[in-house]
Parts: structure tokens; C-alpha cells; sequence
């Protein structure tokens, strides 16, 4: 399956093994564990966008966009 | 927009952009590799083999890898935004469409076919070209930092999918990506993507043009010998080819390991569980390896050094994998290997940038990741037909290991001091060695 993939490739027993591995450190349910992941994802674009308005706040960009 | 000058300097808006891209790897990147996690539900729900459901991801892949080249040259053509932007809405369409997946050829014809053209617009190819406008002596950094974005995407999203399937159904996680592409993947980068500096009145790296640096930057002073206005004048000279040639081995010897490693691992008397902790530690070292790489080829510069010594390092780990039995040889190879596995990326790319300037990047990145990909399409087919006619993968991974000397000396061969503009026409970093 991933022959191109250079070093995205979650190998399906790596897969299962984190998964009981944060399944056992957190005994969440299923929609928990969901939103955590969700979060993490989310950090860097509220990071970006925090980051930016904060500049521009400060008067460093004059604008969003073009 | 320009970035004002209020006395204190605001953050270089390449940053942004350099995260953005990461975030788009992440996300893209992540949600192919989620097909993995959708295999077993689909099986069920339909009565594929998996032989059945491997057809669609290999499509997908092959077709990506083909178009690649394609796409690069849209990408010269109309620059990075309209690219990025455009794929991402594809791809994220067709991941919402894969919830509607009702037979084997609409997988085969939305996941391999309109998902694997979409993913070759936002490939790591496209995004680095893109950066390497923004960057000229943080360039490998800013690639390096992008090209994290593939093993962080490959293990959050694929676990968020793994999951959203537990706790809904496949056709729901589908619908659940596909949205995530489309309403956070597509505002965030037409918030923050430009196709490079001068669209904002700035310089690459942020520099503030006084008159001498602006001297120091006109083009007879930055074009490199071997400048290229189109793909195939790159390819009349041999740094590409040496650079292709030893990114081909690159695919060769990492691939054989994302499919073959724990399988070779439990076959060593290895339990599944601590194969898995050995593979998990080698891909949380390919973050630390990609960043550490960009950056200490902008520090010290020579690149094609680094270069060299990621592939000779990534020799002696398969020696040892082959030669230290048990789980320390395992434990070594993971450390070794983890470390220069996505390393040539950023140093690659960033190498090809400063010999073949930025005119034809896409093309000629895209064209290098092709190879790349058929190293990686040819070692994993050859490896288990070997492993069937052999019961061991002694000989696939002997092969590979043997094949990265000549890759390093490939790299280590390539005259960057004669063809890079980091060394023609411009003050070589310090402690610099290109030959």
C-alpha cells in the first residue's frame, strides 16, 4: 500500500499497538480520544492564525490577504 | 500586504507560509495514508479481498507518481497558491465522496484515479518548490520543518481515522476528512499561501534591502550556472541525474522498510508489540531527522555532504541490521535509519533549488519524486517476491544496503560549489565546504 509515502507510512501493527497503548495510559472512550487527536491537529492552525492577528495587531501587516 | 516597519522586526511572513505547508502535508498526507485504516470495514461491508482494495491505494499511488512531473509544470506555470488551493478542494471532494462508495471501480476511480491526481498538486514537491521562493539561506530548514508534516500527519490523522471508525462507521470518517481538508485545509492556506515574496514587497529570508544587499541580490549575481528555464535543461547536466539517481535509492531502501520491517522484525523472534515500538521510535526520529538536516545544511552549508553522509548512514544501518542479531540490531537500525529516513528530503530539494534555480522547480522536483517513487514501487514488489522464493528478506535488504554507497558517493560527487548559487556569486555560509 504505501509505496510512495515517504515516511507518513503507520504500519498496521504500529497502528494497533499506539491504540492500545492510549487506550491503556488514558481509558478514554472513543469520541475522548477523538477530540484530543482533533485538538493536536488544531493547535497549528490556531497557532498560525493567533500568531498572524497578533502581528497584525501590532500594526506589522496592514492586511489579510492580497 | 507588506509587513510595516514599526521599529521592532515582525516574524519573516515566509514562516507562515512554512507552516501552512507543513499543515497541508499533514493533512493530505495523512488522510492517504488513513486508507490503511479503512481497508477492514470496506472488506467486510462489501466482500473485497484485500488483494481487491490494495488495486485502489496502488493506483492511487502510481497515478500520483506519474502526474507528478505534470503537475509540477502547472505548478511553474501558475504558481504554488492556485495549485495548492485548487487540489486541496479536489481532494477534499473526492475524500467526501468516498463515503458514497457503493462498488470496487467507484473506489478505484475517486481513491486511485481524482484522489491520486489531486494529492500530486500537494505533494511535498510542490509545497518545497513553493518554500524554496520564500527561502534562500533558510531553505533547508523551512523544507526540513515542512517535510515534518508527513510523519506527525501519518500518525494523528490515521490514529483520529482509526478512531472515528471505532466510534462511527467508515462512511462517516470518509465524510469526516474530507471535511477537515475542506474547512480547514482550504481557508487556512487561502489565508496564508503567496506564490513568493515580491507579492508582498519582501525579500527571501525576510532581508531588508539596503542598497548594497540589493547589489549583492540582482540576478547576474544569483543565477547559477546550470539556471534553468525549463525542466529539460536540468536535465542535460549531470547534478540531476546524480541527485535522481541517489533519490531513487532513497524510495528503494525506505519503502522496503515502511512494508517490510515488522514482518522481518516478528520473523527475527521479535514480538509483534516490540516491532512495533521499534518501527514507532524510527518514525518519531524522521521528525527529528528531517528538521535537523534542513538546518544544519543551512548552518555549516555543503549540502551535498549531508546529503552523502544521510545515505552512507543509512548504509551502515542496514549492515547492521543485517549483521547484529536480535533486538539490538533492530534498536540500532531504528536509531540510524529513523534519523536520515525523510533527511534527504529537505537537502535534496533545497540542493536542486540552489543549482537549477526556481523557474522549472515543480517540474524537475516532481520528476525526481517520480524516481523516487518507482525506487520505492520496485523494492517493496521485490522484496516479497524474494521473501516467497526465499522465506528470508536477507537478500532484498543486502540489496538495498548495498545500493546506498554508490547513492552517497552519487551525492557526495555532485560539484555544488561549482553549480550552487550559495557558492557562485554570493558569500558562502560559514564554515561552508561544498567540495
Amino acid at each position: 500500500m504505501s509505496i510512495v509515502a515517504h515516511g507518513g507510512e503507520l504500519n498496521i501493527h504500529l497502528l494497533g499497538w499506539i491504540k492500545d497503548l492510549v487506550d491503556d495510559l488514558l481509558g478514554l472512550g472513543d469520541w475522548a480520544v477523538v477530540a484530543l487527536i482533533g485538538a493536536v491537529i488544531l493547535v497549528i492552525p490556531v497557532v498560525l492564525v493567533a500568531l498572524y492577528l497578533s502581528q497584525r495587531k501590532r500594526g506589522n501587516y496592514d492586511a489579510l490577504g492580497d | 500586504m507588506k509587513q510595516a516597519d514599526t521599529g521592532k522586526r515582525p516574524l519573516y511572513y515566509g514562516w507562515y507560509v512554512v507552516f501552512t505547508c507543513m499543515f497541508i502535508v499533514l493533512l493530505t498526507n495523512g488522510v492517504r495514508n488513513s486508507f490503511t485504516v479503512f481497508i477492514i470495514p470496506m472488506e467486510m461491508d462489501f466482500g473485497w479481498s484485500r488483494g481487491t482494495t490494495s488495486i485502489a491505494a496502488s493506483v492511487a499511488l502510481l497515478v500520483s507518481a506519474v502526474i507528478q512531473p505534470f503537475a509540477g509544470r502547472i505548478f511553474d506555470s501558475l504558481g504554488g497558491r492556485k495549485v495548492l488551493l485548487f487540489s486541496m478542494i479536489v481532494l477534499g471532494l473526492a475524500t467526501v465522496l468516498l463515503s458514497f462508495t457503493f462498488n470496487f471501480i467507484f473506489l478505484v476511480l475517486v481513491f486511485g484515479v481524482v484522489f491520486g491526481i489531486a494529492m500530486s498538486g500537494v505533494s511535498l514537491s510542490n509545497t518545497m518548490a513553493l518554500l524554496s521562493r520564500w527561502f534562500r539561506r533558510n531553505r533547508g530548514t523551512a523544507t526540513g520543518i515542512n517535510a515534518t508534516g508527513l510523519a506527525a500527519g501519518g500518525l494523528l490523522m490515521v490514529l483520529l481515522a482509526a478512531y472515528l471508525i471505532q466510534a462511527t462507521n467508515w462512511r462517516t470518517t470518509w465524510a469526516i476528512l474530507g471535511m477537515l481538508i475542506l474547512g480547514l485545509g482550504v481557508p487556512i492556506a487561502y489565508l496564508f499561501l503567496r506564490n513568493d515574496p515580491s507579492q508582498m514587497g519582501l525579500l527571501p529570508d525576510g532581508d531588508i534591502d539596503t542598497p548594497d544587499e540589493r547589489a549583492e541580490k540582482t540576478p547576474e549575481r544569483l543565477v547559477g550556472p546550470l539556471e534553468a528555464d525549463r525542466w529539460s535543461q536540468a536535465f542535460r547536466s549531470w547534478p540531476i541525474w546524480q541527485l535522481s539517481i541517489s533519490y531513487f535509492v532513497c524510495g528503494f531502501t525506505t519503502s522496503i522498510i515502511s512494508i517490510h520491517f515488522v514482518p522481518f522484525a516478528i520473523g527475527q523472534g521479535i514480538s509483534p508489540g516490540l516491532a512495533a515500538t521499534i518501527f514507532g521510535f524510527m518514525m518519531l526520529l524522521n521528525i527529528v531527522g528531517s528538521f535537523g538536516a534542513g538546518l544544519v545544511s543551512d548552518r555549516f552549508g555543503g549540502t551535498k555532504n549531508w546529503l552523502a553522509l544521510v545515505y552512507l548512514c543509512r548504509g551502515g544501518a542496514y549492515v547492521l541490521l543485517l549483521v547484529v542479531p536480535g533486538s539490538l540490531g533492530l534498536w540500532m537500525f531504528a536509531a540510524v535509519a529513523g534519523l536520515s529516513w525523510v533527511a534527504t528530503n529537505p537537502l535534496t530539494t533545497s540542493l536542486t533549488a540552489d543549482v537549477y534555480g526556481l523557474k522549472a522547480l515543480g517540474t524537475i522536483g516532481g520528476i525526481s519524486i517520480f524516481f523516487h517513487s518507482m525506487g520505492g514501487f520496485i523494492s517493496v514488489n521485490m522484496a516479497g517476491f524474494l521473501y516467497d522464493a526465499t522465506g528470508s528478506y536477507t537478500i532484498p535488504f543486502a540489496i538495498a544496503g548495498a545500493l546506498l554507497f554508490p547513492a552517497a558517493l552519487s551525492a557526495f560527487t555532485i560539484r555544488e560549489r561549482k553549480y550552487s548559487t550559495r557558492y557562485v556569486g554570493a558569500s558562502a555560509p560559514m564554515g561552508a565546504s561544498g567540495d
